[in-house]
């Protein structure tokens, strides 16, 4: 016996799917576009712990192999507010992100995020930065079909469903300035945003029980709140080389139930995150760039009781650029890369580890002399995501917009 | 503008995995005794009146010898009559006019009919005024602080019409034949209002009567070699039954002791008592960390299956079995200190349950069950979705009312058979982050 489902949309997806198409369309336009504060999420991990962490790069760093810091050129990111240095006009970055994924044999999801958004101005010597982007995302859902006995020789049918939704997101202002010629440096902080939630149903069939069932449901909501200071520092080395360095350290992540939610208040520490990167010129028009980041969230782990976490995580990347591509006599840059991490929460007992091949091009699109006014980069990811036992591919299409102006 | 469209495609990765359902959580189902989640039960009768419903019912049951008859109440005829006289082409009035005899035309319902064929129609005028609206069994007029009682209950004195045999396989209507005497005794009558009575002596006859037609045969004083036909102005129907349901036989309607639950009938009956649920249940011993014996905290959110379970009783009389599925509604009290006329709020089921007949022709002990889950969620609460408190009271009623000469008659109070209420509950620790 069998009974089917009629499934209504939550307001939340609703909610979401209109902020998504409102944020599009801002960031078409170039206008101010809040960012949602989750990155592509897949089962495998964003069902571990409280999400997965958020890459915050933009399309260049992405198709370069996930570059988190020292980049050549320009540019903001969340993770190198050093890179904001060498702007000499007022800049808004903003990158979206389509995602696809699926497991063998299994319906493909897909969404719509944008990981980060960024305004530099300069003043002065300095630059001032604001930038809203993502650090932890979470969504996703499980849904289980069961029989349930009454002990008297009757069973009936009930679907458990699981939700889990939410996003950790960073608001953070900041400071970037060249020290001379070859050293600049950036430093930014702000306030960790968000909220969790957790939904817990089970519907009994009403073929088994009677034509008036109710939904049972159990809900948990949690506000969070919780400090960031971003670093880094960038050294031109010389001419065809730039190194750079950078860290995220975080206070507590304070999880907060509302009022009908169990429990107390969760204090979540979230690890320091080091990062060391290099872009270097291999021959005229060909550089190469690699970077890597660790970071240990084996507390953060316990905190939520997520059983064999793997503790201490790396990422890595590397990517070649050629830049001598060109289309109607503006550039166009091409690049090819690849990047491997390790995410910070086990699945069923299981690490998660992720590898990507990724690929993109870049439109110089409004030059003045050696002033970037207007950019785009369009990424391409194609990568695998497993825990040895049960894998999962995916597909990210990023694109980026730098638009400067006086 | 590509990029806004993207937007819309939002899927919620999904698994089915059940490690990945932190909350572990219990359905089970537990059943309250009628005296342990309602008081104040009664049963009220008089609702409506056979008067307003289409088909009006004969019937006859010889164990009991209860019966159901057919009042006819037909307006009287017009004293000149006007005919076109032979040969002539100018119709002639006439007031001196001589009856010699009659048709009444009984128009039966030959779909839906109980018993053995060919059923014996007896047909006969009644001598005494009646009101149609409210004639009852015992009373001519049944009208509060005037009831004037049939002389004889069921219709009084009678004088017979005639009578004939009707088998359904054949035809619909049946012919009864007046002769000279009766109708002008109808006409004499007629100065007024005529009354006829329709019955049957077949046992086990349940005949629905759809309508009538009185036709008397006259011979006017100018051309008594013709006959004219003449009518009646108009006709009105309704019937009468000694039927009683059994636990009302001996009690009192609205008093206190045993009865059983009753809804529906002509005039209906309601059944109604105040939900009282108790503050805990009882609940497997997992719920408790295997402590026996485990109960637990009768909540709004973990009642996810609430139904009264109703028993059929056994029927005095074959006369007060439901011929047809009837509909029962279970609707709030909203003024229970003035029940039996309180205002009622709207059916707690929008279409309420269909009960068919079958339940009340053989055994008793059919279980029906109707579902309460919102009502007794609310119940709970205090408040309903619009945030109004909730009436603990509700009557059963039959829609429409009245519903026809059966009565649904379930297991009372006091009884093995008393109605239940089943809940199926679900429970869980809650949601948390760990």
């Amino acid at each position: 016996m069998t009974f089917r489902r009629i499934r209504l949309v939550s307001s939340a997806a609703a909610r979401f799917s209109f902020r998504c198409v409102l944020g599009g369309a801002f960031a078409f336009a170039g206008g101010i576009a809040a960012p949602t504060p989750v990155s592509a999420q897949s089962i495998l991990s964003s069902a571990a712990g409280i999400g997965a962490p958020t890459q915050t790069m933009d399309a260049r760093a992405r198709m370069l192999g996930g570059i988190s810091v020292g980049m050549r050129g320009p540019h903001w990111t969340p993770t190198d507010p050093a890179g904001a240095a060498r702007y000499r006009l007022p800049t808004i970055s903003a990158t979206a992100e389509i995602t696809t994924e699926s497991g063998a044999g299994e319906e493909p999801t897909g969404r719509t995020r944008f990981p980060a958004f960024g305004i530099a101005y300069p003043y002065g010597s300095n630059v001032i930065t604001l930038g809203f982007s993502g650090v932890l995302g979470q969504e996703w859902e499980s849904e289980v079909l069961r029989s349930i006995s009454f002990g008297d020789g009757r069973t009936i049918q009930a679907f458990d469903r699981f939700v889990a939704r939410g996003g950790i997101s960073a608001l953070n202002l900041g400071l970037a300035r060249n020290v001379g010629s070859s050293v600049s440096v950036g430093v930014s902080g702000g306030l960790l945003l968000g909220s969790l939630t957790h939904i817990y149903t089970r519907e009994l069939s009403p073929v088994d029980v009677g034509p008036e069932v109710e939904l049972y449901a159990d809900r948990g909501f949690w506000q969070s709140d919780g400090q960031t200071v971003t670093a880094s520092v960038n050294w031109d080395v010389s001419p065809i080389l730039r190194v750079g360095g950078g860290f995220t350290w975080s206070g507590d992540l304070n999880l907060r139930p509302s009022e009908d939610t169990l429990g107390e208040v969760v204090d979540i520490p979230l690890p320091l995150t080091i990062r060391l990167g290099a872009e270097g010129t291999l021959s005229p028009g060909l550089s190469m760039a690699a970077s890597w980041s660790r970071a240990d969230w084996s507390e953060a782990a316990e905190a939520v009781g997520n059983a064999n976490a793997p503790g201490a995580v790396t990422e890595w990347g590397t990517g070649l650029e050629w830049g001598r591509g060109s289309i109607r006599g503006r550039p166009m840059p091409l690049a090819v890369g690849y990047r491997a991490r390790d995410l910070p929460f086990s699945y069923l007992g299981d690490a998660v580890s992720e590898r990507a091949v990724t690929g993109g091009i870049g439109l110089h699109l409004v030059d003045s002399e050696d002033i970037p006014l207007a950019r785009a980069f369009l990424s391409w990811e194609r990568g695998t995501r497993g825990t040895g036992t049960l894998d999962e591919t995916f597909w990210r299409t990023s694109i980026s917009f730098r638009i400067s102006g006086r | 503008m590509a990029m806004g469209l993207f937007g819309c495609s939002e899927q919620t990765p999904s698994a089915t995995e059940p490690g990945l359902i932190p909350v572990v959580a219990e359905t089970f189902e537990v059943r309250i005794p009628f005296e342990s989640f309602s008081s104040n039960f009664r049963v009220d009768g008089g609702f409506g009146h056979p008067s307003q419903l289409e088909t009006t019912i004969v019937a006859f049951d010889a164990n009991s010898g209860d019966q159901s008859v057919a009042l006819i109440e037909f307006d009287g005829f017009l004293r000149v009559i006007s005919y076109m006289p032979p040969g002539g082409s100018v119709e002639v009035p006439d007031s001196i006019w001589t009856p010699i005899g009659g048709d009444l035309l009984l128009f039966l319902d030959s779909a839906r009919v109980g018993g053995d064929e060919p059923y014996r129609l007896i047909a006969e005028r009644i001598t005494e005024p009646f009101e149609f609206r409210n004639a009852s069994w015992n009373f001519a007029v049944d009208s509060l602080g005037g009831g004037v009682p049939w002389s004889i209950p069921g219709g009084g004195a009678v004088e017979s019409m005639g009578e004939g045999a009707w088998r359904p396989s054949v035809t619909d209507t049946i012919r009864i034949p007046i002769d000279s005497t009766q109708a002008a005794r109808i006409v004499r009558a007629a100065t007024g209002v005529l009354g006829v009575r329709v019955r049957t002596d077949t046992d086990g006859a349940q005949i629905r009567l759809r309508g009538v037609d009185l036709e008397i045969r006259v011979r006017p004083s100018l051309h008594p070699e013709i006959t004219v036909p003449i009518r009646p102005f108009s006709d009105r129907q309704t019937f009468i039954s000694s039927a009683r349901p059994a636990a009302l036989s001996g009690g009192t309607q609205g008093g206190a002791g045993p009865s059983n639950l009753l809804v529906g009938g002509a005039p209906a009956f309601r059944s109604s008592f105040s939900f009282q649920l108790p503050d805990s249940v009882a609940a497997p011993p997992a719920l408790c960390a295997g402590v026996t014996p485990c109960s637990v905290p009768l909540t709004p959110g973990t009642v996810v299956y609430a139904g009264i379970e109703l028993r059929s009783a056994e029927q005095a009389t074959r006369l007060l079995a439901p011929a047809d599925t009837t509909i029962l509604e279970i609707r709030p009290v909203l003024a229970p200190e003035l029940l039996p006329k309180s205002p009622m709020g709207p059916p707690i089921q929008v279409f309420g349950r269909r009960i068919p007949p079958d339940a009340f022709r053989g055994e008793a002990g059919v279980l029906y069950e109707v579902p309460v889950t919102r009502f007794v969620r609310d119940v709970l609460t205090g408040v309903d979705f619009r945030g109004n408190a909730v009436p603990f009271a509700v009557s059963l009623v039959a829609a429409p009312e009245p519903s026809g000469l059966g009565v649904l008659s379930f297991a009372g109070p006091g009884s093995a058979e008393a109605p239940t209420l089943r809940l199926i509950l679900t429970r869980s620790p809650g949601v948390t982050l760990r």
